[in-house]
C-alpha cells in the first residue's frame, strides 16, 4: 500500500490525539474539573467560578500551546527542508536571541512598565531586526546562500545571548525576575488578542507552506536537483525562509523562547511517516501543538501551587524522546 | 537539431571556466563529452541544464533560449543526472514520482493515476521495479544509478544529461547502465548527453564525442575522429595507443606507463 493513502487516517488519528490532549488540559489543573461537569458549564454556567476557570484561563492558554507549538514545528520542518540540514531549528537562525535582547531592553530601560503590552511588541521588532540583518549578510549576487545564513544566524545568535548576559548582569532584581521569566517562556499570555492572532499566523503559516510541499521534496535532492525539476529555487527558498520566520518571530514575541519544539517534532514526525512534506508539514503542526498543550498541563501541574516554565518540560521531555529516537532511528529511516 | 551551443562563456562568478563553446547536438545522438578532469565538462552540463547561466552566448533548446523558458516547461524536456545527487530515506517509487513534479498541474499536491502508470514504467524500462517498496538508502551503488535514470524517465524527457553515470560502478554495472542508456536511445528516441571519463566506454556507446581540454573544444566528431592518439596524446598529456575493437570495431584507447611512454618517444626521436 503506498503511503500517500494512508495520510487522510493518520492526520485524522493525530487531530484525535491532539483534540484528547486538549481535553485532558481542560480538565485537570488546581481545581480538578470532569469533562461532563466542563460540557454543562460551557452551554449554560455563565457566570461561575469554573465557567472563567475552563473560558478565560485554561482554554486561550490551550489554544496559545496548539499556536505556538505548531507554528514552531512547522517553522522547523521549513528549515530542516531548506537547509537540509537536520539539527536547525527555528531558534538556530537568531531569531531568539533578537527577540530577547528586544525584549530585555524594553525591560531594563522601564518601556515595558510605562506602556504595559508592549513586551511582544519589542520583541517581535527584534527577531524581524534580526532575520532582516541574516538575510542581508547573507545574500551574494542575488543567491541566498544556506550556509551564510546558517552561520551568520548562529554568530547573531551568540552575540544576542552575550548582549542579553550584560544587560541581565546591569539590571535591577526586580527586572531581572521579569527578564528570565520572560527567557524561559511561558503560555500565560492574558491578552486574548494576541491570542487570536498568534493563531491566526500559526494557521496561516501552515496553509501556506502547503502550497511548497512539494518543493520542499524536490529540494530533498539538493538545491540544484530542485533546479533540474523546474522549482524556482531562489523565490521558493525566499518565501520559506519568510514564512519561517515569521511564525518564529510571533510565537517568540507572546509566548518567550520555548525551546526544543521546532527540533525534536520534525523529526519524530519523518520517522513515523516518512520524508515527504506533504504528510510532514500538517503532521508536524498536529503533533508539535500536541507536544506543546501536553508539556505545558505537566509544567503547571506537576509541582502544583509552583508552575514549572514549559520550557523546561518541553527541553527534558523532548531531549529523552529525542535520544531515544536516535537509537532507534535505523528502523525506522534505514542506515545512511 | 535539438541542442545548440552557441559561443557560450559560463563559469563560477567572475571564475570563467568554459569559453567560446559552439556545437550542436542532433536529435537521437548519443553525445559523449570526454576531457581531462577540470577541463569543463560538469560546468558544460550544468551550462545546459541551466543550474548556471553563461555569461555570454547562449544554449538553444528546439531553438529556444533555455534563459528565456519557464522553469517547468525545461523541465519536462531535458532531465537531468548529475553526480553527486542527495537522497533520503524514501522508497524507490516515492523517489521516482520526484520526477513527475514538474508535470504537475498548479494546486495539484497528489499524484494522478498517470503519474503513477509513467513512474512505474520507467522502473520496468530500468529494472528497477523489483525495489519499488525498498528504501533508497538500502540500494548499492548499481541500484541507485538505475533508480536515478528511471526518476530522470519519469520527466518524460526530450534530451536526458547524465554527468558520469558509470563513475563508482564495477565493469557489470557500467555496461548495464550504458546498455539501458542505448536501449532507451534507440527505443523511444531519447537524446542523450553524457559526461564520461572512460574513453573506451565513450567509443563503444556514443555516435558523437566531444572532446574538452583546459575550458575550450577541442574537437568533435565521431568517435574514428575524435579518438586519434595524436589528439588523446596532445589533450591528455599521456602516451596513448589506439587500436580497434576486434568485435564492436569501435577505436579503443591504451594508456602506457610513463616509463614505457618515454622509450616510445626516444624511440620515434632516434
Amino acid at each position: 500500500m503506498r503511503r500517500t493513502s494512508r495520510y487522510p487516517v493518520q492526520v485524522l488519528f493525530m487531530g484525535l490525539a491532539v483534540a484528547a490532549i486538549a481535553a485532558f488540559s481542560l480538565c485537570v489543573g488546581s481545581s480538578e474539573i470532569s469533562l461532563r461537569k466542563i460540557l454543562e458549564t460551557i452551554i449554560n454556567g455563565k457566570g461561575t467560578t469554573e465557567y472563567s476557570i475552563v473560558l478565560d484561563v485554561r482554554l486561550p492558554r490551550i489554544i496559545l500551546g496548539l499556536a505556538v507549538g505548531g507554528s514552531l514545528s512547522v517553522a522547523g520542518v521549513i528549515l530542516q527542508g531548506i537547509f537540509r540540514n537536520p539539527l536547525v531549528e527555528p531558534y538556530t537562525l537568531g531569531i531568539s536571541g533578537g527577540a530577547s535582547l528586544a525584549v530585555c531592553a524594553g525591560i531594563v530601560t522601564g518601556l515595558a512598565r510605562s506602556i504595559p503590552g508592549i513586551l511582544p511588541v519589542t520583541g517581535f521588532i527584534g527577531s524581524a531586526g534580526v532575520i532582516v540583518l541574516v538575510y542581508f549578510l547573507s545574500i551574494r549576487r542575488g543567491v541566498l546562500k544556506m550556509s551564510g545564513v546558517l552561520l551568520t544566524g548562529v554568530m547573531v545568535s551568540f552575540i544576542c545571548s552575550s548582549l542579553v548576559m550584560v544587560l541581565m548582569a546591569l539590571s535591577r532584581a526586580e527586572d531581572l525576575q521579569g527578564i528570565v521569566f520572560w527567557i524561559m517562556g511561558s503560555l500565560g499570555e492574558p491578552d486574548r488578542l494576541l491570542v487570536r492572532a498568534e493563531a491566526c499566523a500559526a494557521v496561516l503559516g501552515l496553509v501556506l507552506s502547503y502550497f511548497f510541499c512539494l518543493d520542499l521534496n524536490a529540494f530533498s535532492l539538493g538545491e540544484e536537483g530542485a533546479v533540474h525539476l523546474g522549482i524556482n529555487v531562489e523565490k521558493t527558498k525566499r518565501f520559506l525562509f519568510a514564512i519561517a520566520s515569521v511564525l518564529t518571530g510571533f510565537s517568540v514575541s507572546v509566548a518567550g523562547v520555548i525551546g526544543f519544539v521546532g527540533l525534536v517534532v520534525p523529526h519524530f514526525v519523518r520517522m513515523f511517516f516518512g520524508p515527504d512534506h506533504r504528510i510532514v508539514l500538517v503532521g508536524s503542526f498536529l503533533c508539535g501543538a500536541g507536544f506543546l498543550v501536553l508539556c505545558d498541563t505537566i509544567a503547571r501541574t506537576i509541582v502544583s501551587p509552583v508552575e514549572l516554565p514549559v520550557g523546561v518540560i518541553t527541553g527534558i521531555l523532548g531531549g529523552i524522546l529525542f535520544v531515544y529516537a536516535l537509537t532507534r532511528r535505523h528502523i525506522y529511516m534505514g542506515e545512511k | 537539431m535539438i541542442l545548440e551551443v552557441k559561443d557560450v562563456d559560463s563559469g563560477y562568478g567572475a571564475e570563467k571556466i568554459l569559453s567560446g563553446i559552439t556545437f550542436s547536438v542532433e536529435s537521437g545522438d548519443i553525445a559523449g563529452v570526454i576531457g581531462p578532469n577540470g577541463s569543463g565538462k560538469t560546468t558544460l552540463i550544468r551550462t545546459i541544464s541551466r543550474a548556471l547561466r553563461p555569461s555570454k552566448g547562449a544554449v538553444l533548446l528546439s531553438g529556444q533560449d533555455v534563459q528565456h523558458m519557464k522553469s517547468v516547461f525545461l523541465a519536462r524536456n531535458v532531465a537531468v543526472v548529475s553526480q553527486n545527487i542527495e537522497i533520503s530515506p524514501m522508497t524507490v517509487e516515492e523517489f521516482v514520482l520526484l520526477g513527475r513534479i514538474p508535470h504537475h498541474a498548479s494546486l495539484q499536491f497528489f499524484e494522478s493515476r498517470k503519474d503513477f502508470e509513467i513512474a512505474e514504467h520507467s522502473m520496468t524500462l530500468t529494472d528497477t521495479l523489483r525495489f519499488r517498496d525498498k528504501l533508497i538508502t538500502r540500494l548499492s551503488g548499481g541500484e541507485r544509478q538505475m533508480v536515478f535514470i528511471a526518476r530522470a524517465l519519469a520527466q518524460e524527457p526530450k534530451l536526458l544529461l547524465l554527468d558520469e553515470p558509470t563513475s563508482h560502478l564495477d565493469i557489470t554495472h557500467q555496461v548495464i547502465t550504458l546498455d539501458l542508456i542505448k536501449k532507451l536511445n534507440r527505443g523511444i528516441g531519447l537524446t542523450v548527453i553524457m559526461v564520461l571519463h572512460d574513453l573506451n566506454l565513450a567509443g563503444e556507446y556514443c555516435n558523437r564525442l566531444i572532446l574538452f581540454s583546459r575550458g575550450r573544444l577541442r574537437t568533435t566528431g565521431t568517435p574514428e575522429d575524435v579518438l586519434q592518439y595524436t589528439i588523446i596524446e596532445e589533450v591528455y598529456k599521456t602516451v596513448v595507443v589506439v587500436a580497434k575493437n576486434p568485435i564492436s570495431k569501435k577505436p579503443f584507447v591504451l594508456a602506457v606507463s610513463g616509463e614505457t611512454g618515454k622509450k616510445k618517444e626516444d624511440g620515434k626521436n632516434e
